[in-house]
Protein backbone atom coordinates (compact mmCIF):
# COMPACT_ATOMS: atom_id res chain seq x y z
CA UNK A 1 0.00 0.00 0.00
CA UNK A 2 1.27 3.47 -0.78
CA UNK A 3 1.52 5.25 2.55
CA UNK A 4 2.43 8.73 1.46
CA UNK A 5 0.25 9.34 -1.45
CA UNK A 6 -3.20 10.81 -0.83
CA UNK A 7 -2.24 13.74 -3.05
CA UNK A 8 -1.06 11.40 -5.75
CA UNK A 9 -4.23 9.36 -5.31
CA UNK A 10 -6.37 12.45 -5.74
CA UNK A 11 -4.55 13.32 -8.95
CA UNK A 12 -5.04 9.79 -10.19
CA UNK A 13 -8.70 9.91 -9.25
CA UNK A 14 -9.12 13.09 -11.27
CA UNK A 15 -7.49 11.36 -14.23
CA UNK A 16 -9.84 8.39 -13.73
CA UNK A 17 -12.69 10.85 -13.93
CA UNK A 18 -11.39 11.90 -17.33
CA UNK A 19 -11.37 8.27 -18.40
CA UNK A 20 -7.63 7.69 -18.59
CA UNK A 21 -7.08 3.93 -18.39
CA UNK A 22 -3.51 4.40 -17.18
CA UNK A 23 -4.81 6.13 -14.07
CA UNK A 24 -6.93 3.12 -13.14
CA UNK A 25 -3.91 0.90 -13.71
CA UNK A 26 -1.77 3.08 -11.50
CA UNK A 27 -4.37 3.14 -8.70
CA UNK A 28 -4.55 -0.61 -8.92
CA UNK A 29 -0.78 -0.87 -8.82
CA UNK A 30 -0.68 1.27 -5.69
CA UNK A 31 -3.55 -0.31 -3.81
CA UNK A 32 -4.57 -3.54 -5.47
CA UNK A 33 -2.72 -5.73 -2.99
CA UNK A 34 -4.22 -3.95 0.00
CA UNK A 35 -7.75 -4.21 -1.36
CA UNK A 36 -7.27 -7.83 -2.31
CA UNK A 37 -5.98 -8.56 1.19
CA UNK A 38 -9.11 -7.11 2.77
CA UNK A 39 -11.33 -9.18 0.51
CA UNK A 40 -9.22 -12.29 1.00
CA UNK A 41 -9.36 -12.07 4.78
CA UNK A 42 -13.05 -11.21 4.88
CA UNK A 43 -14.21 -13.77 2.37
CA UNK A 44 -11.53 -16.46 2.68
CA UNK A 45 -12.03 -17.41 -0.94
CA UNK A 46 -9.49 -16.19 -3.50
CA UNK A 47 -11.91 -16.29 -6.43
CA UNK A 48 -14.41 -14.14 -4.61
CA UNK A 49 -11.66 -11.79 -3.48
CA UNK A 50 -10.68 -11.28 -7.11
CA UNK A 51 -14.28 -10.66 -8.10
CA UNK A 52 -14.58 -8.06 -5.38
CA UNK A 53 -11.44 -6.19 -6.41
CA UNK A 54 -12.62 -6.14 -10.00
CA UNK A 55 -16.02 -4.84 -8.88
CA UNK A 56 -14.34 -2.14 -6.80
CA UNK A 57 -12.57 -0.78 -9.85
CA UNK A 58 -15.67 -1.01 -12.02
CA UNK A 59 -17.45 0.97 -9.33
CA UNK A 60 -14.60 3.43 -9.38
CA UNK A 61 -14.99 3.74 -13.15
CA UNK A 62 -18.68 4.48 -12.71
CA UNK A 63 -18.19 6.93 -9.87
CA UNK A 64 -14.95 8.64 -10.83
CA UNK A 65 -16.39 11.45 -12.98
CA UNK A 66 -18.26 12.86 -9.98
CA UNK A 67 -16.36 11.37 -7.06
CA UNK A 68 -14.74 13.95 -4.80
CA UNK A 69 -13.02 12.44 -1.80
CA UNK A 70 -10.14 13.57 0.33
CA UNK A 71 -8.69 10.09 0.66
CA UNK A 72 -9.31 7.87 -2.35
CA UNK A 73 -7.74 4.89 -0.64
CA UNK A 74 -10.22 5.18 2.23
CA UNK A 75 -13.02 5.22 -0.33
CA UNK A 76 -11.60 2.17 -2.08
CA UNK A 77 -11.26 0.32 1.21
CA UNK A 78 -14.83 1.16 2.21
CA UNK A 79 -16.19 -0.01 -1.13
CA UNK A 80 -14.16 -3.21 -0.83
CA UNK A 81 -15.49 -3.90 2.65
CA UNK A 82 -19.00 -3.07 1.53
CA UNK A 83 -18.85 -5.48 -1.38
CA UNK A 84 -17.45 -8.18 0.90
CA UNK A 85 -20.26 -7.65 3.40
CA UNK A 86 -22.75 -7.84 0.58
CA UNK A 87 -21.27 -11.15 -0.51
CA UNK A 88 -21.35 -12.52 3.01
CA UNK A 89 -25.03 -11.60 3.22
CA UNK A 90 -25.72 -13.25 -0.12
CA UNK A 91 -23.91 -16.35 0.99
CA UNK A 92 -26.17 -16.43 4.03
CA UNK A 93 -29.21 -16.24 1.76
CA UNK A 94 -27.81 -19.02 -0.43
CA UNK A 95 -27.48 -16.70 -3.44
CA UNK A 96 -23.83 -17.45 -4.08
CA UNK A 97 -22.44 -20.71 -5.26
CA UNK A 98 -19.48 -21.28 -3.01
CA UNK A 99 -16.10 -22.64 -3.92
CA UNK A 100 -13.88 -24.10 -1.21
CA UNK A 101 -12.16 -21.74 1.15
CA UNK A 102 -8.48 -21.22 0.60
CA UNK A 103 -6.24 -23.76 2.31
CA UNK A 104 -4.27 -22.64 5.31
CA UNK A 105 -0.69 -21.66 4.53
CA UNK A 106 1.74 -24.50 4.92
CA UNK A 107 3.64 -22.63 7.62
CA UNK A 108 0.51 -22.55 9.75
CA UNK A 109 -0.38 -26.14 9.12
CA UNK A 110 3.08 -27.08 10.30
CA UNK A 111 2.58 -25.22 13.54
CA UNK A 112 0.20 -27.90 14.58
CA UNK A 113 -2.86 -27.70 16.74
CA UNK A 114 -2.16 -24.39 18.52
CA UNK A 115 -4.34 -21.32 18.39
CA UNK A 116 -5.31 -20.34 14.89
CA UNK A 117 -6.82 -16.88 14.72
CA UNK A 118 -8.27 -17.22 11.25
CA UNK A 119 -10.05 -20.38 12.18
CA UNK A 120 -11.18 -18.95 15.51
CA UNK A 121 -12.59 -15.87 13.78
CA UNK A 122 -14.56 -18.20 11.57
CA UNK A 123 -16.38 -19.57 14.60
CA UNK A 124 -17.54 -16.17 15.84
CA UNK A 125 -21.17 -15.11 15.41
CA UNK A 126 -21.51 -13.29 12.09
CA UNK A 127 -21.94 -9.74 13.36
CA UNK A 128 -19.15 -10.06 15.93
CA UNK A 129 -16.88 -11.55 13.28
CA UNK A 130 -17.55 -8.73 10.84
CA UNK A 131 -16.91 -6.05 13.43
CA UNK A 132 -13.73 -7.72 14.64
CA UNK A 133 -12.41 -8.09 11.11
CA UNK A 134 -13.24 -4.55 10.15
CA UNK A 135 -11.94 -2.96 13.34
CA UNK A 136 -9.04 -4.98 14.63
CA UNK A 137 -7.80 -6.54 11.43
CA UNK A 138 -8.60 -3.93 8.79
CA UNK A 139 -8.43 -0.82 10.94
CA UNK A 140 -11.82 0.72 10.27
CA UNK A 141 -13.27 3.13 12.86
CA UNK A 142 -16.47 2.34 14.71
CA UNK A 143 -18.16 5.20 12.86
CA UNK A 144 -17.24 3.64 9.51
CA UNK A 145 -18.25 0.17 10.66
CA UNK A 146 -21.58 1.50 11.84
CA UNK A 147 -22.19 2.87 8.35
CA UNK A 148 -20.98 -0.24 6.58
CA UNK A 149 -23.03 -2.64 8.67
CA UNK A 150 -25.97 -0.28 9.22
CA UNK A 151 -25.71 -0.54 12.97
CA UNK A 152 -25.09 1.99 15.73
CA UNK A 153 -21.59 2.78 16.92
CA UNK A 154 -22.60 1.37 20.31
CA UNK A 155 -23.51 -1.93 18.72
CA UNK A 156 -20.22 -1.96 16.87
CA UNK A 157 -18.35 -1.46 20.14
CA UNK A 158 -20.31 -4.10 22.00
CA UNK A 159 -19.87 -6.61 19.20
CA UNK A 160 -16.14 -5.94 19.16
CA UNK A 161 -16.00 -6.49 22.91
CA UNK A 162 -17.87 -9.75 22.49
CA UNK A 163 -15.59 -10.92 19.68
CA UNK A 164 -12.42 -10.06 21.60
CA UNK A 165 -13.65 -11.85 24.70
CA UNK A 166 -14.52 -14.97 22.74
CA UNK A 167 -11.19 -14.95 20.95
CA UNK A 168 -9.31 -14.36 24.20
CA UNK A 169 -11.15 -17.34 25.67
CA UNK A 170 -10.18 -19.46 22.69
CA UNK A 171 -6.60 -18.22 22.92
CA UNK A 172 -6.34 -19.10 26.60
CA UNK A 173 -7.99 -22.43 25.94
CA UNK A 174 -5.21 -23.05 23.48
CA UNK A 175 -7.52 -24.03 20.66
CA UNK A 176 -9.42 -22.34 17.90
CA UNK B 1 -15.89 -1.16 26.51
CA UNK B 2 -14.09 -2.11 23.35
CA UNK B 3 -11.79 0.86 23.90
CA UNK B 4 -9.66 -1.31 26.13
CA UNK B 5 -6.43 -2.12 24.34
CA UNK B 6 -6.40 -5.24 22.28
CA UNK B 7 -4.85 -8.24 24.00
CA UNK B 8 -1.22 -8.23 22.80
CA UNK B 9 -1.41 -11.94 22.06
CA UNK B 10 -4.36 -11.31 19.76
CA UNK B 11 -2.51 -8.39 18.21
CA UNK B 12 0.40 -10.68 17.49
CA UNK B 13 -1.92 -13.22 15.89
CA UNK B 14 -3.53 -10.52 13.76
CA UNK B 15 -0.13 -9.26 12.62
CA UNK B 16 0.85 -12.79 11.70
CA UNK B 17 -2.38 -13.31 9.77
CA UNK B 18 -1.87 -10.08 7.89
CA UNK B 19 1.70 -11.03 7.06
CA UNK B 20 0.55 -14.39 5.73
CA UNK B 21 -2.12 -12.90 3.50
CA UNK B 22 -0.98 -13.43 -0.09
CA UNK B 23 -0.61 -10.54 -2.52
CA UNK B 24 -3.08 -10.17 -5.33
CA UNK B 25 -2.39 -12.69 -8.09
CA UNK B 26 -0.49 -11.28 -11.04
CA UNK B 27 -3.30 -11.81 -13.52
CA UNK B 28 -5.68 -9.65 -11.50
CA UNK B 29 -4.15 -6.41 -12.78
CA UNK B 30 -4.94 -7.32 -16.38
CA UNK B 31 -8.38 -8.54 -15.36
CA UNK B 32 -9.17 -5.22 -13.70
CA UNK B 33 -7.74 -3.31 -16.65
CA UNK B 34 -9.91 -5.22 -19.08
CA UNK B 35 -13.00 -4.91 -16.90
CA UNK B 36 -12.61 -1.14 -17.10
CA UNK B 37 -12.13 -1.38 -20.85
CA UNK B 38 -15.24 -3.51 -21.24
CA UNK B 39 -17.22 -1.13 -19.08
CA UNK B 40 -16.09 1.72 -21.30
CA UNK B 41 -17.04 -0.20 -24.44
CA UNK B 42 -20.40 -1.12 -22.95
CA UNK B 43 -21.06 2.48 -22.12
CA UNK B 44 -20.25 3.42 -25.71
CA UNK B 45 -22.45 0.72 -27.18
CA UNK B 46 -25.37 1.88 -25.05
CA UNK B 47 -25.11 5.27 -26.64
CA UNK B 48 -23.79 7.00 -23.56
CA UNK B 49 -20.78 9.14 -24.17
CA UNK B 50 -17.72 7.01 -23.47
CA UNK B 51 -15.25 8.32 -21.00
CA UNK B 52 -12.97 10.62 -22.99
CA UNK B 53 -9.76 9.16 -24.26
CA UNK B 54 -6.58 10.99 -24.81
CA UNK B 55 -5.77 12.19 -28.28
CA UNK B 56 -4.56 9.39 -30.46
CA UNK B 57 -5.45 6.55 -28.12
CA UNK B 58 -6.65 3.75 -30.39
CA UNK B 59 -10.18 2.46 -30.01
CA UNK B 60 -9.00 -1.06 -30.63
CA UNK B 61 -7.17 -1.34 -27.34
CA UNK B 62 -10.57 -1.79 -25.74
CA UNK B 63 -11.23 -4.86 -27.77
CA UNK B 64 -7.69 -6.09 -27.28
CA UNK B 65 -8.10 -5.68 -23.57
CA UNK B 66 -11.37 -7.58 -23.73
CA UNK B 67 -9.65 -10.44 -25.46
CA UNK B 68 -6.87 -10.33 -22.92
CA UNK B 69 -9.21 -10.54 -19.96
CA UNK B 70 -11.05 -13.40 -21.54
CA UNK B 71 -7.77 -15.23 -21.93
CA UNK B 72 -6.83 -14.56 -18.35
CA UNK B 73 -10.21 -15.44 -16.92
CA UNK B 74 -10.41 -18.63 -18.83
CA UNK B 75 -6.85 -19.56 -18.08
CA UNK B 76 -7.55 -18.97 -14.44
CA UNK B 77 -10.74 -21.00 -14.52
CA UNK B 78 -8.90 -23.81 -16.23
CA UNK B 79 -6.19 -23.72 -13.62
CA UNK B 80 -8.75 -23.91 -10.88
CA UNK B 81 -10.88 -26.49 -12.57
CA UNK B 82 -9.27 -29.30 -10.71
CA UNK B 83 -9.04 -28.13 -7.15
CA UNK B 84 -6.90 -30.26 -4.95
CA UNK B 85 -8.92 -32.69 -2.96
CA UNK B 86 -11.93 -32.69 -5.21
CA UNK B 87 -10.48 -35.82 -6.61
CA UNK B 88 -11.25 -36.73 -9.47
CA UNK B 89 -11.36 -37.56 -12.99
CA UNK B 90 -15.10 -38.14 -12.67
CA UNK B 91 -15.78 -34.49 -11.92
CA UNK B 92 -13.34 -33.42 -14.59
CA UNK B 93 -14.98 -35.56 -17.24
CA UNK B 94 -18.44 -34.41 -16.18
CA UNK B 95 -17.24 -30.82 -16.30
CA UNK B 96 -15.95 -31.30 -19.82
CA UNK B 97 -19.26 -32.74 -20.91
CA UNK B 98 -21.11 -29.74 -19.51
CA UNK B 99 -18.67 -27.43 -21.26
CA UNK B 100 -19.12 -29.34 -24.52
CA UNK B 101 -22.91 -28.99 -24.28
CA UNK B 102 -22.64 -25.30 -23.53
CA UNK B 103 -20.21 -24.85 -26.37
CA UNK B 104 -22.50 -26.52 -28.88
CA UNK B 105 -25.38 -24.35 -27.70
CA UNK B 106 -23.23 -21.25 -27.92
CA UNK B 107 -22.11 -22.09 -31.44
CA UNK B 108 -25.70 -22.60 -32.54
CA UNK B 109 -26.69 -19.28 -30.99
CA UNK B 110 -23.74 -17.60 -32.70
CA UNK B 111 -24.81 -18.91 -36.08
CA UNK B 112 -28.34 -17.66 -35.46
CA UNK B 113 -27.07 -14.23 -34.49
CA UNK B 114 -24.73 -14.11 -37.46
CA UNK B 115 -27.63 -14.80 -39.82
CA UNK B 116 -29.81 -12.17 -38.16
CA UNK B 117 -26.97 -9.66 -38.28
CA UNK B 118 -26.35 -10.35 -41.97
CA UNK B 119 -30.00 -9.64 -42.77
CA UNK B 120 -30.08 -6.49 -40.67
CA UNK B 121 -26.77 -5.32 -42.07
CA UNK B 122 -28.03 -5.64 -45.60
CA UNK B 123 -30.99 -3.45 -44.78
CA UNK B 124 -29.00 -0.97 -42.71
CA UNK B 125 -26.03 -0.50 -45.06
CA UNK B 126 -27.69 1.90 -47.52
CA UNK B 127 -29.17 3.88 -44.64
CA UNK B 128 -25.80 4.25 -42.96
CA UNK B 129 -24.34 5.48 -46.24
CA UNK B 130 -26.63 8.51 -45.96
CA UNK B 131 -24.56 9.73 -43.01
CA UNK B 132 -22.65 12.78 -44.11
CA UNK B 133 -24.42 12.96 -47.46
CA UNK B 134 -25.33 16.53 -48.45
CA UNK B 135 -28.96 15.54 -49.05
CA UNK B 136 -29.36 14.10 -45.57
CA UNK B 137 -30.79 16.44 -42.93
CA UNK B 138 -28.07 17.40 -40.45
CA UNK B 139 -29.80 15.89 -37.43
CA UNK B 140 -30.33 12.54 -39.13
CA UNK B 141 -26.80 12.66 -40.45
CA UNK B 142 -25.40 13.21 -36.98
CA UNK B 143 -27.39 10.33 -35.51
CA UNK B 144 -26.34 8.03 -38.31
CA UNK B 145 -22.69 8.99 -37.88
CA UNK B 146 -22.93 8.26 -34.17
CA UNK B 147 -24.51 4.88 -34.85
CA UNK B 148 -21.88 4.09 -37.44
CA UNK B 149 -19.15 4.85 -34.95
CA UNK B 150 -20.74 2.65 -32.28
CA UNK B 151 -21.17 -0.19 -34.76
CA UNK B 152 -17.51 0.13 -35.75
CA UNK B 153 -16.53 -0.10 -32.11
CA UNK B 154 -18.57 -3.27 -31.58
CA UNK B 155 -17.21 -4.69 -34.84
CA UNK B 156 -13.67 -4.18 -33.61
CA UNK B 157 -14.48 -6.02 -30.39
CA UNK B 158 -16.16 -8.86 -32.31
CA UNK B 159 -13.15 -9.20 -34.61
CA UNK B 160 -10.76 -9.42 -31.67
CA UNK B 161 -12.84 -12.02 -29.86
CA UNK B 162 -13.30 -14.08 -33.03
CA UNK B 163 -9.56 -14.00 -33.66
CA UNK B 164 -8.98 -15.16 -30.12
CA UNK B 165 -11.53 -17.95 -30.53
CA UNK B 166 -9.82 -19.14 -33.71
CA UNK B 167 -6.96 -20.38 -31.59
CA UNK B 168 -8.97 -21.11 -28.43
CA UNK B 169 -12.27 -22.50 -29.72
CA UNK B 170 -13.23 -24.39 -26.58
CA UNK B 171 -13.46 -21.41 -24.29
CA UNK B 172 -17.09 -21.05 -23.41
CA UNK B 173 -16.76 -17.74 -21.59
CA UNK B 174 -15.23 -16.12 -24.65
CA UNK B 175 -18.19 -17.34 -26.65
CA UNK B 176 -20.54 -15.82 -24.12
CA UNK B 177 -18.76 -12.52 -24.56
CA UNK B 178 -18.98 -12.88 -28.32
CA UNK B 179 -22.72 -13.47 -28.07
CA UNK B 180 -23.12 -10.34 -25.98
CA UNK B 181 -21.23 -8.38 -28.64
CA UNK B 182 -23.46 -9.86 -31.37
CA UNK B 183 -26.51 -8.78 -29.43
CA UNK B 184 -25.11 -5.29 -29.07
CA UNK B 185 -24.57 -5.13 -32.80
CA UNK B 186 -28.07 -6.45 -33.50
CA UNK B 187 -29.53 -3.74 -31.30
CA UNK B 188 -27.52 -1.06 -33.05
CA UNK B 189 -28.55 -2.20 -36.51
CA UNK B 190 -32.18 -2.27 -35.43
CA UNK B 191 -31.74 1.25 -34.17
CA UNK B 192 -30.59 2.28 -37.65
CA UNK B 193 -33.71 0.79 -39.21
CA UNK B 194 -35.97 2.44 -36.65
CA UNK B 195 -34.30 5.77 -37.34
CA UNK B 196 -34.94 5.38 -41.05
CA UNK B 197 -38.60 4.52 -40.43
CA UNK B 198 -39.01 7.57 -38.22
CA UNK B 199 -37.58 9.83 -40.88
CA UNK B 200 -39.76 8.37 -43.59
CA UNK B 201 -42.91 8.69 -41.51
Amino acid sequence: MAQDGPNEDRLLLARCGRGEPEAFDELYRRHGDALYAIAWRMLRRPEEAEDVVQDVFVKLFQSAPTLRVEYPLAWLRRVTANLCIDRIRRRGRGELQLVPEHPLPASRESRGAGFDLERAVGTLPERAREVFLLHDVEGFKHREIAELLEISEGTSKSQLFRAREMLRGALEGGTS
Amino acid sequence: MSDRPLDPRLREQIDRWRAETPPAPEHLAARVHAAIALENARRASQGKPPAPRREGAPVRWLAAAAALVIALLLGYTALNGGLPGTGGSVETVAGRLVVADALAAAEAAEREHARAIARLQEAAAPILLRAGHPDTPPEESARLLALRERIASVDAAIAEIETYLDTNPGLASARTTLLAAYMDKTDLLREVLVLAEENEA
